[in-house]
C-alpha cells in the first residue's frame, strides 16, 4: 500500500488490515479519497461513533472518507474476494480478521511490514 | 358397506389428511412472518399462537424508515426494482430472440447453442462469485448496479431460452409458412406472430428473471458495497447482527419486500393463459 494515513486499530478486537504489495487499493483512481470499510457493531452506539469519528477526521484533514458499514462475515468475504483480484479499500476493521484473514494473507505472502508508520 | 365402496372411502380421506398436512406445511411459515410482524419485540419469541394484542406498529415503522437500519429502505427498495425489471427485460430480450433464432429460423446447429447455454449451470453460482468479482474489478464496474445486472442476466437467460424453445415447439410452424407466404419478413414474423403467442412463457420467465434478482443476497452484497446501491436482502441481513434482534421489524419489511413480484405476477396473470393456437391450423 502507498500511503496508510490513519491505523485502524481499536481496542483489542480491530486489526487494520494492510494490503499487500502489488494490490491496488480500491480509490487509486481518485486521489485523496480514503475507502474505509468498518464491521457492524454490537450496538448502535458504536455504528455512530465510527461514523462521527469518520466525520470528524473528514473535516480534520480534507479528504473524502467513503464509509461503508457491514456484518461481520461480510467483511471477510468480500476482502478475500478483493484481495484476490487486487481491488481493495484503504482501510478494512475486521472483528474474526486475525483468525480468518491473517493467517490466509501470511500464507499469500499478501502482508507488509508497517512498523515505520504506525 | 361394500368393499369397493369402503376403498374409496378410505382413498378420499387418505387425499383429505394429505392434503391438509401439506397446506399446514406450506402456509405455516407464511403464517408465522405475519404473527411475528404483528407482535411487539418482548412477544415475539413467547409461544402464543395468536398475536395477544395485533398492532401494524412494525409495519408503519418500516414505511416512515422510523428504524436506524432502515434509514434508506425506499432507496434501497427502488435499487432492487431497478436490477430487477432491467434483468427481466434484458433476460426476456435475449431470450426469445435466441429461441426465435433456434427453433423458427432454424439455423444449423443451433441445438449446439442451447446445449452449451445450459452448461452455465454445471457449476453452482456461489462457486463463481470470486471470479465474477474479479472480472467485474477489471472492467471497473464493482459497486455498480450493472456489475448484479450482468450476473443475474447471465443465470437466467440460459434456462429461458431452454423454455423458450420447449414452449415453442407447441405453436405449430405452419403459421410460420403461411405468414412467409404472405411476405412477412423475420422480425415481423417476430414481432407479430411469435411474441404475441409466446406470452404465457414471456410471463413465467420474466417473473422468474424478477425473482432471480430480486431476492439474491450473495452477489449483491459482494459487488455492492454502500448504503445507496445496495439492494432490501443486504439491509436486512444487518438486521440481526447487533444487540437488539428486531424481528418484527425484520418480518415486517420482508412481507413489503415480497409484495411487489407478487403484484407484478398478479398484473399480467391474464396472459398465462394457454391454448391459443388451438384452431390456428386447420387438419
Amino acid at each position: 500500500m502507498k500511503r496508510i494515513s490513519r491505523r485502524g486499530v481499536l481496542g483489542g478486537v480491530g486489526a487494520a488490515v494492510a494490503a499487500g504489495t502489488g494490490l491496488r487499493p480500491r480509490s487509486a483512481k481518485a486521489a485523496g479519497e480514503l475507502t474505509v470499510w468498518w464491521t457492524q457493531g454490537f450496538y448502535k452506539a458504536e455504528n455512530d461513533a465510527v461514523i462521527a469519528w469518520m466525520a470528524d477526521w473528514e473535516k480534520r484533514n480534507n479528504t473524502k472518507v467513503n464509509l461503508t458499514i457491514m456484518n461481520g462475515p461480510d467483511v471477510i468475504t468480500k476482502l478475500i474476494a478483493g484481495m484476490q483480484v487486487g481491488d481493495v479499500p484503504d482501510v478494512v476493521h475486521t472483528v474474526t480478521g486475525d483468525r480468518f484473514l491473517v493467517p490466509r494473507a501470511a500464507w499469500n505472502d499478501q502482508l507488509e511490514d508497517v512498523s515505520d508508520v504506525v | 358397506m361394500t368393499a369397493p365402496r369402503r376403498g374409496r372411502v378410505i382413498n378420499s380421506i387418505g387425499v383429505w389428511v394429505l392434503s391438509a398436512v401439506l397446506l399446514v406445511w406450506t402456509l405455516l411459515p407464511i403464517y408465522n412472518i405475519i404473527r411475528v410482524s404483528m407482535q411487539e419485540k418482548e412477544e415475539v419469541l413467547s409461544t402464543s399462537v395468536f398475536p395477544v394484542a395485533p398492532s401494524p406498529h412494525a409495519f408503519s415503522v418500516v414505511f416512515r424508515q422510523a428504524f436506524w437500519l432502515l434509514e434508506t429502505f425506499w432507496n434501497q427498495m427502488g435499487n432492487s426494482f431497478f436490477i430487477g425489471i432491467i434483468v427481466a427485460l434484458l433476460t426476456l430480450t435475449i431470450g426469445s430472440l435466441t429461441s426465435f433464432t433456434i427453433s423458427r429460423m432454424r439455423i444449423r446447429s443451433g441445438w449446439m447453442l442451447t446445449n452449451a447455454a445450459l452448461l452455465t449451470y454445471v457449476i453452482p453460482m456461489s462457486f463463481l462469485a470470486i471470479p465474477f468479482y474479479g472480472i467485474m474489478g477489471k472492467y471497473g464496474l464493482t459497486n455498480h448496479p450493472l456489475a448484479v445486472i450482468a450476473v443475474e442476466v447471465t443465470f437466467a437467460t440460459p434456462y429461458a431460452i431452454f423454455i423458450f424453445q420447449q414452449y415453442s415447439a407447441s405453436i405449430p410452424f405452419e403459421l410460420d409458412e403461411a405468414a412467409r407466404s404472405d411476405g412477412a419478413s423475420p422480425p415481423q414474423i417476430f414481432f407479430r406472430i411469435y411474441l404475441p403467442l409466446m406470452a404465457p412463457a414471456l410471463v413465467a420467465i420474466g417473473t422468474y428473471a424478477l425473482l432471480l434478482s430480486w431476492n439474491e443476497y450473495l452477489y449483491a452484497f459482494l459487488l455492492l458495497s454502500g448504503g445507496k446501491v445496495v439492494t432490501v436482502p443486504v439491509t436486512l441481513g444487518k438486521f440481526l447482527v447487533g444487540d437488539e434482534a428486531p424481528w418484527n421489524y425484520l418480518m415486517a419489511a420482508a412481507i413489503i419486500y415480497a409484495l411487489p413480484p407478487l403484484l407484478i405476477y398478479y398484473g399480467f396473470r391474464r396472459k398465462m393463459s394457454g391454448g391459443l393456437t388451438m384452431g390456428g391450423v386447420k387438419g
